[in-house]
């Protein structure tokens, strides 16, 4: 019988199950040696059990919370997919900010008092704290970045499928830049995350003349003292390098304080 | 060995001239302040900058050996046997404008991938590369230490050798191979008699010192570094490493690296077909020196900015009897918060140095 695949999307965009969708050419390769029992963006079927299940998007709600459990509780490898999944991505920002406060800034001061009063808007509260999939069940492996990489994907199915453990190395991006040979973020005279940050990209935003945000989440050894440190050094000011902070990783532990 | 002397537009049309024919690559300066290693294509196409340019992002030992470089294939045939081929195609390559510290650090390459088990990967490609060095008369940055560590007029294993001489735009060339002469054929050049005194004079316009220097002879560094513990010097400097590996990535002897496999799935997941390939890889990512079962033998940032410093001047200097840094200064210049092997070294000596004092 072939392992059955399934993916679910809780608070996402959906991009990293667009972003598979997009490398057909290994998608289908895939499909002769997997069921995919449940993909939204896909099919529609349902099954009891799932060889690996696949977690797209952070978690906000308490009925977000108990399906997810339940997920668990009939996979046998779960995987987080995306930064969404992994560290809370661009929404857990709202962490952040008093509930009441974000309503007025996305919907006007009338909504920030109607939640406060009317019994019908209470549920909406429930939105206000953004938490990773890993605060809550146990995670297998992480897939992680805004989209999740394709290459990554198919390293860690591959593994999975033929019964091996499948290895991502906990190296900063910088690692990935020097192997492209790019030109340091600080040495064109712009910031960058990237001595912090997860690798496992290519560095794909600095190839492409960007900067790297982090959205791979802080590494667990992330020197943030020096990093701070570093980035006041480029006259920053410490709101704005808080805030590059708290872009994609503010549903992390470390950046709650 | 033969020397010619040739004019700036000479010696560019020359290289034009050599990268129509194949592979040629030389230093070209990028968006923001470095250089990097490209292919020449066309004229006009970028400054020849071979005067003034800093060092380039990474050494051009780095060609010799490429990252994700794909060291054999395999398939399985319809019997169930395995069949290997090598895998990248070795191609030609001339590399141009290689400064002395560089040329010294590919020397060094030489000598650690031919002993014991031959790399064969990295011999090929060393056996195809055609290499035109470039002597400095003055320091290439404030990062600059190569007279200290004994690499600058370095010459072993160039082809050819280019000093620029005391008249302005005029270049001595010294053929040292006979590759050399095969590359000179096509320059428009004079005949040189008296190189020697020539390239004298030009070196003898060289500051002194020339950049920086060592508190402690170089002679005497392997010593200190394999019995001091230096404990404080270090941990100073791991307080502001990010343990990125960059220090490495960019270093002229680092050439640590580790394999990957992969298998195609080709609608089976038989493996029947795939690769092994060969990546870079840094000691001063925490990763490195984790081993089955999980223990990890320099879990601390000191430990393992320790562990590169005796690499390069008391592991390897003890087996091939050269220090392995060869002051090229990539690492300070590269590292976001400034960690320089150099002023590492120079604290652990002076380290020694006060404990001497406080003792008597």
């Amino acid at each position: 019988m072939k392992p059955k695949i399934a993916f679910f999307d809780f608070a996402s965009c959906e991009g990293c199950q667009l972003a598979l969708l997009n490398c057909e050419d290994i998608f289908l390769d895939l499909l002769e040696l997997v069921d995919l029992v449940e993909f939204r963006e896909a099919i529609s079927e349902k099954s009891a059990h799932y060889d690996i299940a696949f977690i797209e998007g952070s978690i906000h709600r308490e009925e977000d919370s108990k399906r997810l459990v339940d997920i668990r509780s009939r996979s046998q490898y779960l995987v987080a997919l995306g930064a969404c999944a992994c560290n809370g991505n661009v929404q857990a920002r709202s962490n952040f900010i008093a509930p009441a406060e974000n309503y007025q800034l996305v919907y006007g001061e009338e909504a920030r008092n109607r939640v406060q009063i009317d019994k019908n808007y209470w549920p909406l509260w429930a939105h206000t704290r953004v938490r990773s999939v890993e605060e809550i069940v146990k995670v297998d492996f992480h897939l992680r970045g805004c989209p999740m990489s394709a290459n990554e994907f198919l390293i860690l199915v591959k593994a999975l499928l033929s019964n091996q453990t499948p290895h991502f190395p906990e190296n900063a991006v910088c690692v990935e830049c020097k192997r492209n040979a790019n030109e340091c973020v600080f040495d064109k005279g712009m910031s960058c995350l990237g001595p912090i940050a997860y690798g496992g990209c290519d560095a794909i935003c600095v190839n492409n003349g960007h900067v790297c945000d982090a959205c791979r989440g802080l590494l667990p050894y992330a020197n943030v003292d020096a990093h701070n440190e570093l980035m006041l050094s480029k006259g920053i000011s410490e709101e704005a390098i808080k805030s590059r902070y708290r872009l994609f990783c503010s549903a992390e532990k470390m950046s709650q304080d | 060995m033969n020397a010619y002397t040739t004019q700036l537009e000479q010696l560019k049309s020359w290289f034009f001239a050599l990268a129509e024919k194949q592979s040629f690559f030389l230093p070209k300066k990028m968006e923001g302040v470095n250089y990097r290693f490209e292919r020449l294509h066309c004229v006009n196409e970028q400054d020849l900058d071979l005067l003034s340019y800093r060092p380039t992002i990474l050494p051009p030992g780095k060609h010799l050996f490429p990252d994700g470089e794909i060291l054999f294939t395999y398939h399985k045939d319809e019997q169930g046997h395995y069949h290997f081929s090598q895998g990248s195609t070795i191609e030609p390559q001339i590399i141009a404008g290689v400064r002395s510290c560089d040329l010294k650090g590919i020397y060094l390459m030489d000598r650690v991938f031919s002993d014991g088990i031959k790399d064969t990967h990295y011999l090929q490609r060393r056996e195809k590369t055609d290499i035109i060095a470039f002597n400095c008369l003055t320091p290439c940055d404030d990062h600059c230490f190569c007279e200290t560590a004994q690499s600058l007029d370095f010459q072993t294993g160039a082809d050819i050798f280019i000093s620029p001489l005391l008249e302005k735009d005029c270049f001595l060339l010294e053929v040292q191979s006979s590759r050399g002469d095969e590359l000179i054929k096509t320059l428009v050049s004079d005949k040189c008699v008296n190189a020697t005194e020539l390239k004298q004079q030009a070196m003898d316009s060289r500051p002194k010192p020339f950049g920086r220097q060592f508190v402690t002879p170089v002679e005497q560094l392997s010593e200190i570094i394999h019995h001091e513990d230096a404990e404080y010097v270090y941990q100073q400097y791991a307080k502001r490493c990010f343990s990125c590996g960059t220090c490495n990535l960019v270093c002229p002897t680092c050439y640590c690296f580790e394999t990957k496999d992969e298998f195609e799935l080709e609608n089976s997941l038989d493996q029947a077909k795939g690769k092994k390939t060969r990546h870079w890889d840094a000691c001063l990512n925490p990763g490195f020196a984790e081993v089955a079962g999980g223990h990890n033998f320099r879990p601390e940032a000191a430990a393992r900015q320790r562990h590169r410093v005796r690499r390069k001047f008391d592991y390897l200097p003890q087996r091939f009897e050269q220090t392995f840094c060869t002051g090229c200064g990539r690492c300070g210049r590269q590292c976001t918060t400034g960690i320089d092997i150099f002023d590492i070294v120079n604290d652990v000596c002076l380290s020694v140095e006060q404990e001497q004092e406080s003792e008597q």
